[in-house]
C-alpha cells in the first residue's frame, strides 16, 4: 500500500512541476502559436503548416536569427496563450486587432487589411447590391437567414454583435448565428442546413476558387445613413506578442515595413505572397 | 491453544452476533462447536483466526495475542486510566471502581489519549509483550471452509504449494514434495495438475484440508465442512477428519453432524443467541443436557 | 455517383493517403500508451479503492474517489484543453506525451471502475483462503483475484479500449497531426475542399482498427475461459 501511496504522490508531484518547468525547454527559438485553417495566411500542405505568417515569421527567425516553432491548435486559444506566454511567443493567425484583444496583448503594425466576405450558396436568394462597381451585400440582407462562422474569429465577433448582440444590425430579426469549428467545415453545409458564411476576404475566396459547388462571395457592408455610401466591414491583420517581449515586437515590426514597401508596380511583397498561396500568380 | 476472551462482535448493520464469549481450546483437544443457524458460531470460529476481527475482547494463540489489547481484560490497565482514578478520588473502593467501568464501558475512548499516559502505557506493555503479526498466526492455524475455496485459477499442485513457497517456508521442489506425500494419502495425487473446476465437492473439500495441512499448523479450525457436501461425499471428508484426530492434531469444528462431534470430538460448545450456553463433554451434552435452548436444539437435530 | 468518385480520387492519391497514415500513425501512438497508462493507473485506482478502511488508506481513498468522480463527470475535451494549456504548458513539450497522459489519465478512471467490478466479482472466499493460509493482502490480490478478475473484465476493458481509440479524434483541437486532423487537412480549401470524403476514409480506418481489436479481444477472452469448464 506504501508503494501505491508513493506513486500516486509521484504524479502529483509530476503535474506539479509541469508548470515550474517551464523554462527547462527551449532557448534559441521563436514559439509561434497559430490555427491552420486560414488559407493562404496559413493551412496544411500535407503535414507541413505553409502561409504568408509562416513566411513573414521565417524572416523574421532570420533576422533575430533563431528557429521557428510553430504549434497548431484552436483559434480561441491563440491570444490567451501569446498572453501567458509560457508556449508561445507570439501568435501569427491573421489575427484582427480589436480593443479587446490589445489589451492582452502587444500588436505589431498591421501587415494586411482585409473586408469581412460574405460567402453564398449558388442560387442564393440574398439581395446583393451594386455601388461604382462594386457588387457588395449589406447586413440587412442576410435578415432571416441562418449565418456560420468561426468561433472567435472577427466574422464571429461581428455576427455576434449584430444578429445576437442587443442592438445590432439584425438584433431580433429572427436570424441566426451558428459557431462552427471552421469557415471549412461550415462550407460543407452551405446551401442545406447554412445560407451564409461570414469569413474573411481571402479565405472566402479561397474556398469559392475550390469549390466545385459553385459558391459565390461578396464583401459585407454596413449600410450608410441616409445619403451616404455604404461602407465596408474592415479589419486589420496583425501578429501577436507577449507584452513587454520588445525584441521580438521591434523585429517583427522590422519585416513587416520592409515586406510592405511597393515596388514598381506598386505591389508590395506581402500581397505577392498572397497571390502566390492563392495559386494566382 | 487458542483462548477466547470475552468476544464481542456488532457488525456494520449493528447486528451483534456474539455477546460476551469465552472458551479455551486445549493442545491436542477436538472441539466440535453447534449451535442453531445464525447462532454465531461461524463467526466464533471466524473471530479465532480473525478473518472476522472482533469488536472486544481478545484472542490468544498460546501466548501471543492477536487482537488489539482490550482495556478491559487488564486490571492494571484499568488502574491506571483517568476514570479510574476520578472514581478512586470521589471516595469509591478499587474492586468496585472497576466492576463500575466495566459494567458501564466507561472507558469509552479505550484507545484515545483521554484515559492518560500512563494507561497508554500500560496497553502499548502489553501490546509489545504479546503481540505478534495475524498473518504469522494464520500460518500456524489452518482453515477449512465450507464451500472449500480452492483457489480457481491454480491447478490442484499449485493451491498447495503456493503458500508454502509464497512465504519462503519452502523451496519449490520441497513443497512439492510435501504436496505429493499430501495427496497420495487421500488418494488423489492423479489430480495434482487438474484445475479445482474439474472436481467433485468431496475430492475439493479434501484438497482443502491437504492445502490447510501443507503449511504443517499447529490448529485446524473447520467452519461446516461438510454443509455443502452431497450426502455421498460427506462420509470421506469426515473419515478424514477422523484420521487429523486420531493423529492428534488440535482440531475446531463448526458442524451440524451431530453423530460425527459426539464421536470424535473430547468437548463439546453448545451456542445460542452470541452466548456459550452450555459445555461439556459429547457425553455430558448429549447424554444429560441442562439448557432449555440445548434440549430443544437436539430434539430437533438428533 | 460523385461521392464515390471522390473516394476513388483520395484513395489513389499517394499524398492524401501518406497523410492519412501519417495520422493513423499519431492515433495508434496515443492510443496505445495511452490504454497501458490508463490500465496502470486503473489497476492501482481499483485496489486503493478495495483495499480496508484503515486510517493511512484514508487520503488516498479520498484522492482516488475524486480522481474518478472528477474525470468522468468531465468532458475529454476539457481534460485535453487542461493538460496541454495549463499543466503542460511548456514550450517544446511534446504533444504525444501530452495526449497520452491525458487520455490515459481519463481511461484509468473509467478502466478502475471495470476493474473494480470485476475484483469484487470474485468470491470473497478466495482471498479469505488466501488470508487464512497467512498470506498477506498484496499477495492474495496478485495471486488469487486478480488473475480471476482479469477474465471478467477483458470485455469491459476491451470496450474502454474501443472507446478510447475513437476519443482521440479531438486531439486536432490542440493541433496534433491524428487521423482525423489528417482528414480534415485533405477536407480543406487548399485540398479536396470537401469534409465529407476524407472524414469516411478516415472512418473506414478507425472501424478497421476497432475490428482487429475487438478480434482480439475475443480470443484473449476465449484462452481465458478455456480453463473454466463447470
Amino acid at each position: 500500500m506504501k508503494k501505491i501511496i508513493t506513486l500516486i504522490l509521484a504524479i502529483t508531484m509530476l503535474l506539479a512541476m509541469g508548470a515550474s518547468l517551464t523554462s527547462c525547454f527551449g532557448g534559441g527559438e521563436i514559439y509561434v502559436q497559430t490555427n491552420a485553417y486560414f488559407a493562404p495566411f496559413e493551412y496544411y500542405n500535407g503535414t507541413d503548416i505553409v502561409g504568408v505568417d509562416i513566411e513573414i515569421m521565417e524572416k523574421v527567425g532570420q533576422k533575430m536569427g533563431k528557429d521557428v516553432v510553430w504549434t497548431d491548435g484552436d483559434f480561441g486559444i491563440i491570444i490567451d496563450t501569446v498572453a501567458e506566454g509560457k508556449t508561445a511567443d507570439c501568435g501569427a493567425a491573421g489575427l484582427t486587432i480589436t480593443p479587446e484583444r490589445s489589451e492582452k496583448v502587444d500588436f505589431s503594425d498591421p501587415y494586411y487589411t482585409s473586408i469581412q466576405y460574405v460567402i453564398l450558396p449558388a442560387g442564393s436568394d440574398v439581395e446583393t447590391k451594386t455601388a461604382d462597381g462594386t457588387t457588395y451585400i449589406v447586413w440587412e440582407a442576410l435578415a432571416g437567414k441562418t449565418v456560420a462562422t468561426q468561433t472567435d474569429t472577427t466574422g464571429w465577433i461581428y455576427a455576434d454583435a449584430e444578429i445576437d448582440g442587443e442592438g445590432g444590425v439584425l438584433y431580433g430579426t429572427n436570424t441566426k448565428h451558428e459557431a462552427m469549428d471552421s469557415a471549412n467545415v461550415a462550407a460543407e453545409a452551405l446551401g442545406t442546413t447554412i445560407d451564409a458564411i461570414i469569413v474573411d476576404e481571402l479565405p472566402a475566396q479561397y474556398i469559392v476558387s475550390n469549390s466545385t459547388k459553385g459558391f459565390v462571395c461578396y464583401p459585407l457592408y454596413y449600410s450608410g445613413a441616409e445619403g451616404e455610401a455604404d461602407e465596408p466591414v474592415i479589419e486589420h491583420y496583425a501578429i501577436a506578442v507577449t507584452k513587454g517581449n520588445t525584441e521580438l515586437l521591434n523585429a517583427i515590426n522590422e519585416v513587416l515595413a520592409e515586406l510592405l514597401v511597393e515596388d514598381a508596380n506598386g505591389q508590395t511583397e506581402i500581397e505577392k505572397m498572397v497571390m502566390a498561396h492563392m495559386g494566382m500568380n | 491453544m487458542i483462548s477466547v476472551k470475552n468476544i464481542i462482535k456488532t457488525f456494520e448493520d449493528g447486528v451483534t452476533v456474539l455477546k460476551g464469549v469465552d472458551c479455551e481450546i486445549k493442545k491436542g483437544e477436538v472441539v466440535a462447536i453447534i449451535g442453531p443457524s445464525g447462532s454465531g458460531k461461524s463467526t466464533l470460529l471466524r473471530c479465532m483466526n480473525l478473518l472476522c476481527v472482533p469488536t472486544y475482547g481478545e484472542v490468544w494463540l498460546k501466548d501471543s495475542l492477536l487482537t488489539p489489547v482490550d482495556p478491559y481484560l487488564h486490571t492494571e490497565v484499568i488502574e491506571a486510566s483517568n476514570t479510574y482514578k476520578k472514581l478512586i478520588a470521589e471516595g469509591m473502593d478499587g474492586s468496585e471502581a472497576i466492576k463500575k467501568i466495566k459494567a458501564e464501558d466507561l472507558l469509552k475512548e479505550k484507545f484515545s489519549s483521554a484515559e492518560g499516559k500512563a494507561y497508554k502505557a500500560e496497553i502499548k506493555k502489553i501490546y509489545n509483550e504479546s503481540h505478534i503479526d495475524i498473518n504469522l498466526a494464520r500460518q500456524r492455524m489452518g482453515m477449512v471452509f465450507q464451500h472449500f475455496n480452492l483457489f480457481n485459477n491454480l491447478t490442484v499442485m499449485e493451491n498447495l504449494t503456493l503458500a508454502p513457497t509464497q512465504l519462503k517456508l519452502k523451496t519449490n521442489e520441497e513443497a512439492e514434495q510435501i504436496a505429493m506425500t499430501l495427496l497420495k494419502r487421500i488418494g488423489l495425487e492423479d489430480k495434482a495438475d487438474v484445475y479445482p473446476s474439474t472436481l467433485s465437492g468431496g475430492q475439493k473439500q479434501r484438497i482443502a484440508i491437504v492445502r490447510a495441512l501443507a503449511m504443517n499448523p499447529d490448529i485446524m479450525l473447520f467452519d461446516e465442512p461438510t454443509s455443502a457436501l452431497d450426502p455421498e461425499m460427506v462420509g470421506e471428508v469426515l473419515d478424514l477428519m477422523k484420521q487429523l484426530a486420531g493423529e492428534g492434531m488440535t482440531m475446531v469444528i463448526v458442524t451440524h453432524e451431530m453423530g460425527f462431534a459426539r464421536e470424535v470430538a473430547d468437548k463439546i460448545i453448545f451456542i445460542d443467541e452470541g452466548i456459550i450456553k452450555e459445555q461439556g463433554t459429547p457425553a455430558e451434552i448429549f447424554g444429560n443436557p441442562k439448557d432449555a435452548r440445548l434440549k430443544d436444539f437436539l430434539s430437533k437435530v438428533l | 455517383m460523385n461521392f464515390f468518385n471522390s473516394i476513388g480520387v483520395l484513395i489513389t492519391n499517394e499524398k492524401y493517403m501518406g497523410m492519412l497514415f501519417e495520422g493513423l500513425g499519431t492515433t495508434l501512438l496515443i492510443s496505445v500508451f495511452a490504454a497501458l497508462l490508463g490500465l496502470v493507473l486503473g489497476t492501482l485506482v481499483a485496489i486503493v479503492g478495495i483495499s480496508g478502511d484503515s486510517p493511512i488508506m484514508k487520503l488516498p481513498k479520498l484522492i482516488c474517489k475524486l480522481y474518478v468522480t472528477i474525470i468522468r463527470g468531465t468532458p475529454m475535451a476539457l481534460q485535453l484543453f487542461i493538460m496541454a494549456y495549463t499543466i503542460f504548458a511548456i514550450r517544446g513539450f511534446p504533444k504525444e506525451i501530452t495526449a497520452i497522459i491525458a487520455f490515459g489519465i481519463n481511461s484509468g478512471a473509467y478502466v478502475s471502475e471495470n476493474i473494480r467490478a470485476g475484483i469484487l466479482s470474485v468470491d470473497i472466499g478466495q482471498t479469505e483462503a488466501g488470508r487464512a493460509l497467512g498470506l498477506n493482502g498484496k499477495t492474495t490480490m496478485v495471486k488469487i483475484v486478480i488473475p480471476q478478475a482479469i477474465k471478467n473484465v477483458i470485455p469491459a476493458i476491451g470496450n474502454e479500449l474501443i472507446a478510447l481509440i475513437k476519443e482521440t479524434s479531438i486531439v486536432s483541437m490542440i493541433g496534433m497531426y491524428d487521423l482525423t486532423q489528417a482528414a480534415k487537412v485533405i477536407g480543406a480549401g487548399n485540398n479536396m475542399a470537401s469534409y465529407v470524403v476524407p472524414m469516411s476514409v478516415a472512418a473506414c480506418f478507425y472501424l478497421a482498427i476497432v475490428y482487429l481489436l475487438t478480434f482480439a479481444i475475443k480470443k484473449i477472452e476465449g484462452k481465458l475461459r478455456a480453463g473454466d469448464k463447470r
